[in-house]
Parts: C-alpha cells; sequence; structure tokens
C-alpha cells in the first residue's frame, strides 16, 4: 500500500468529522466517574464478605464427620459459591445428549425501554458459518445462497468453550480471551488477570467472548457447559436461581471485573443452560432486554424451508 | 504519524478531559456513525477514565489507555445492539461511489468505512484519525501488531479504489 494512499485517508477522514462540535458535561462526567467507583468499591467490599463468610460456613462443617464441603455451602445463600454453582450446572449440562442437526437456529426478540422492539434470526452453523435473515421466511434464501456473514471469531470461540468441557480451565481461558485474534497470533500485550492497565483484563474478555460462544453454539450442550465452567472463574460473578418465563432459571451476572460498561446480565434455563435473556444494565431497569428462541436445525433442512 | 497531541507529565483529570474530549469523540463517530452515541461514548468513557485515574495517569500512554476504553464501550454497544439490520445490507455499493458533490463524497466514505468489518474499522480510525502507532493500535485493540498490519492493509485495499476515484474528482 502506497504512503498517498494512507496520507489520503487520514486527511479524507479529519475532513469528515471537522465540523461537529462536541461540549462535553464536566460535572456530569466527574458525577459518573465517582460513581462507578464507588459503585466498583462496593462490589469488591461485597466479594471479600462473601468469601469471608464462605469460608467461615466451609471450615465450620468441615469438622462434621461425613459430611462434605459441597453439601455444606448452602444453596439459598446468595453468591456463596457461585463458581462452584456454575461448575455443577455444567456437569449436568454436559451430560445431556446431543440433538441431531449441525446449526443453531436463534430469534433474537430485543427490546428497549423506548418501547421499540426488534426480532430477528441468527443462524449460527457448526462450521463456522453465520446467517442472518430478519424474518424466518428469509434464511433459506441465505444458505442457499452462502451468504455467510461470519468471520471465524464465532466458531473459534465455540471451539475454545468446547474445549473449557474438559480441558484445563487456565488454558481455556486463554484460548477464550484470545478467540478473536487471527488463528496463530497472541495478543501483544498478553491479555492477563492482573492487566497493569487495567480496564480490560483477561476476565473481562473470557466474559465477552463466553457471551457470544453461549450464543452461537446455544443449541449445543458441549458449549454450554463450557461456557458454564469458564465463567465460573471469574471473581465478581453472581449467581441466582429463579423462574423465568415459566422456565427454572439462573441469573448470572457480571461484577467489576468482568464488564466494564456496567451490569451485564445473562438468564439461562437451570437444567439445560439454554439462553432464555440477556440484560444490558441495570437489571431491574435494563437498557435492553434480549429473549432468544433456541432451535436445533440442520442446514439442509433450512435451505429446503423445512424447519 | 500522529494528529493529536501528545500527554503533558502530570495533567491532571479535568484538563486531560478539556484536552481529549473533542478527539474522542470525533473518533467515536468514526467507529459508530452516530454523533448521539458518539456523545454517549466519550461520556461514559471520560468517566471511566477519571474511575481508573491512577492507572491512566500512570500507564505508559495515557492516550492508547483512554482509546483502550473507547473501544471497549464501542464494542459492548455492538453487542448489545448488533445487527439489528446488519450494516451492511442498508449500504450501497462503495465501490461505485456518486460524484455529485463533496457531501456525497464524505456520505460515501463514512458508509465504505461503516461498512467495514468491525475490527478493520476501528484499526483505520484509530491509525489513521487518532494517530496511534500500530504498537498502540494493537494494544487498543488487544490483538497482535501483525494483525493490525494484516486489518490495515485490508481495509486499505477495500477503501484504496474509492480514495482514487474521489482524488479523481477534485
Amino acid at each position: 500500500m502506497t504512503k498517498p494512499t494512507e496520507e489520503q485517508l487520514s486527511e479524507a477522514l479529519r475532513e469528515l468529522v471537522a465540523a461537529q462540535p462536541f461540549a462535553p458535561d464536566p460535572a456530569a462526567i466527574q458525577r459518573r466517574g465517582e460513581h462507578l467507583r464507588r459503585q466498583h468499591r462496593t462490589i469488591r467490599i461485597a466479594g471479600v464478605a462473601v468469601v469471608v463468610a464462605a469460608v467461615a460456613v466451609t471450615t465450620a462443617i468441615s469438622v462434621r464427620p461425613n459430611t462434605t464441603v459441597q453439601r455444606a455451602i448452602p444453596t439459598h445463600t446468595p453468591a456463596a459459591a457461585p463458581g462452584r454453582q456454575l461448575v455443577n450446572l455444567a456437569a449436568s449440562v454436559a451430560a445431556i445428549p446431543a440433538q441431531q442437526g449441525d446449526a443453531s437456529l436463534v430469534l433474537r426478540d430485543q427490546r428497549y425501554p423506548t418501547g421499540e422492539d426488534v426480532a430477528v434470526y441468527d443462524l449460527y452453523a457448526d462450521n463456522g458459518r453465520y446467517y442472518f435473515a430478519q424474518q424466518r421466511s428469509g434464511l433459506p434464501a441465505q444458505v442457499k445462497a452462502d451468504n455467510n456473514q461470519g468471520d471465524g471469531v464465532f466458531q473459534r470461540e465455540v471451539a475454545d468453550a468446547i474445549y473449557a468441557v474438559t480441558g484445563d480451565l487456565s488454558v481455556a481461558r486463554q484460548r477464550m480471551a484470545d478467540a478473536p485474534l487471527s488463528p496463530g497470533q497472541a495478543s501483544e500485550p498478553p491479555a492477563t488477570t492482573a492487566d497493569a492497565d487495567g480496564v480490560v483484563n483477561l476476565d473481562n474478555y473470557v466474559w465477552e467472548n463466553s457471551m457470544d460462544a453461549i450464543v452461537a453454539g446455544s443449541s449445543n450442550p458441549k458449549v454450554r457447559a463450557g461456557v458454564l465452567r469458564l465463567l465460573s472463574t471469574l471473581p465478581d460473578i453472581t449467581v441466582k436461581h429463579g423462574t423465568t418465563d415459566g422456565q427454572p432459571s439462573v441469573t448470572i451476572a457480571a461484577g467489576g471485573a468482568e464488564s466494564t460498561a456496567g451490569q451485564e446480565t445473562w438468564i439461562i434455563n437451570a437444567t439445560t443452560g439454554i439462553p432464555i435473556k440477556f440484560l444490558g444494565g441495570d437489571p431491574d431497569k435494563p437498557d435492553v432486554t434480549i429473549t432468544y428462541g433456541v432451535t436445533r436445525v440442520s442446514l439442509a433442512d433450512v435451505e429446503s424451508g423445512k424447519f | 504519524m500522529r494528529t493529536e497531541t501528545a500527554d503533558p507529565p502530570g495533567e491532571d483529570y479535568p484538563a486531560f478531559v478539556e484536552r481529549r474530549a473533542a478527539p474522542l469523540h470525533r473518533t467515536a463517530y468514526l467507529l459508530c456513525g452516530d454523533w448521539h452515541l458518539a456523545n454517549d461514548l466519550v461520556q461514559e468513557t471520560l468517566a471511566k477514565t477519571l474511575r481508573h485515574w491512577p492507572r491512566v495517569q500512570r500507564a505508559e500512554n495515557p492516550d492508547a489507555y483512554v482509546h483502550r476504553i473507547l473501544i471497549n464501550e464501542t464494542r459492548q454497544h455492538w453487542r448489545r445492539h448488533r445487527r439489528l439490520v446488519p450494516l451492511v445490507a442498508d449500504q450501497h455499493d462503495p465501490a461505485l461511489p456518486d460524484h455529485s458533490d463533496g457531501v456525497v463524497e464524505r456520505t460515501d466514505l463514512l458508509r465504505a468505512l461503516l461498512a467495514l468489518p468491525q475490527r478493520q474499522r476501528a484499526t483505520v480510525v484509530l491509525r489513521y484519525l487518532s494517530g496511534l502507532t500500530e504498537r498502540e493500535t494493537a494494544q487498543a485493540l488487544h490483538c497482535s501488531v501483525g494483525t493490525v498490519k494484516s486489518q490495515t492493509s485490508r481495509a486499505l485495499t477495500t477503501l484504496k479504489t474509492f480514495l482514487d476515484r474521489t482524488e479523481l474528482c477534485r
């Protein structure tokens, strides 16, 4: 590529944005920044308190004969051992037999506080191909034309989730964090938990990319199990059992270490691990609520319209 | 190539906001294609910069650090609102721009830019608008320098036809 093209592009981009004024509100920014600081401190303190409580319970129970640590931790205590809860769920999800088919068909219904509601269809094939249509009836043409809109990232995230089912979790975390990178390339600097820069660390990448994987591989129990094992490693995760849309559900919320963009919450089926909803922002007042409808299908059936 | 001023040592937060807000706003706009959304992304980026201010001050390159926050904010937005309709679906072919006037040229360039895959778009914006080096861009995007090179090359190839035609029409 010649230098003039680079200079042309630089000049053209500057021209594109030259005329737009911007007057930030420093007081509002300051308030928001202070709020984030307080929120982060609260999450950290709460996390430490929970760990201390869990250790105390475990220590107290472990002296009793014939009582296992796993049984000793009360399941009704919110976030007492969220990681362990997810590992247990992962084990049962991994044992679910795989369904026939070679793709996950996902109805994605996005609702906003403004009342806007958009329902669209994503089709994630096991071979990494990704097709999109605004209507279900539009998918056969997309598959027939092989209008693949995937770039390989979903495929790597799904593969890394499957690896996490039985693989070394430290390795699995690094692989999932690096999934968006081209194969064979390492990040520079490498993502680490103790990222000196602090803002975007390994936990954040694991959370972000696992969110992709659990949707892209939503009809594959191995992918869901692997994601749950990956999420079990996150330090600030919280796990809560309940009922959502008539289904027994598990609500998994990212804390300060994982989500740099405010709160994010996944709600999955408590038995199958299939995603039910995603909440962006305050879960009591989300700025977006995404509801998923997941089906296992075969590409051939979609192409022929028989799905 | 550095198009923005370097970070003065020991700068306080209000001065940092005053100096960096407008350039970040321009970068955010080219990442998302919407000035109002760019406002929100930059306000949130600067608020998070305050949360991490001691680290920002200690960072080898505070500018690259803050761009990392902005990229993450933008990525989060893409994730929450992605593909309501794929971006490319309502773009006309960037290789066939309408040259009727300069406004159309700029609109075409923006469309061509927004039609690039997210990572290519971010790479181009950080390199050629924000003036980050290849290494700084790699840090901001959590990728290797090699990836920055390859993404840049692909993006420039896509945009070159457009840029050549634009140049001919001047």
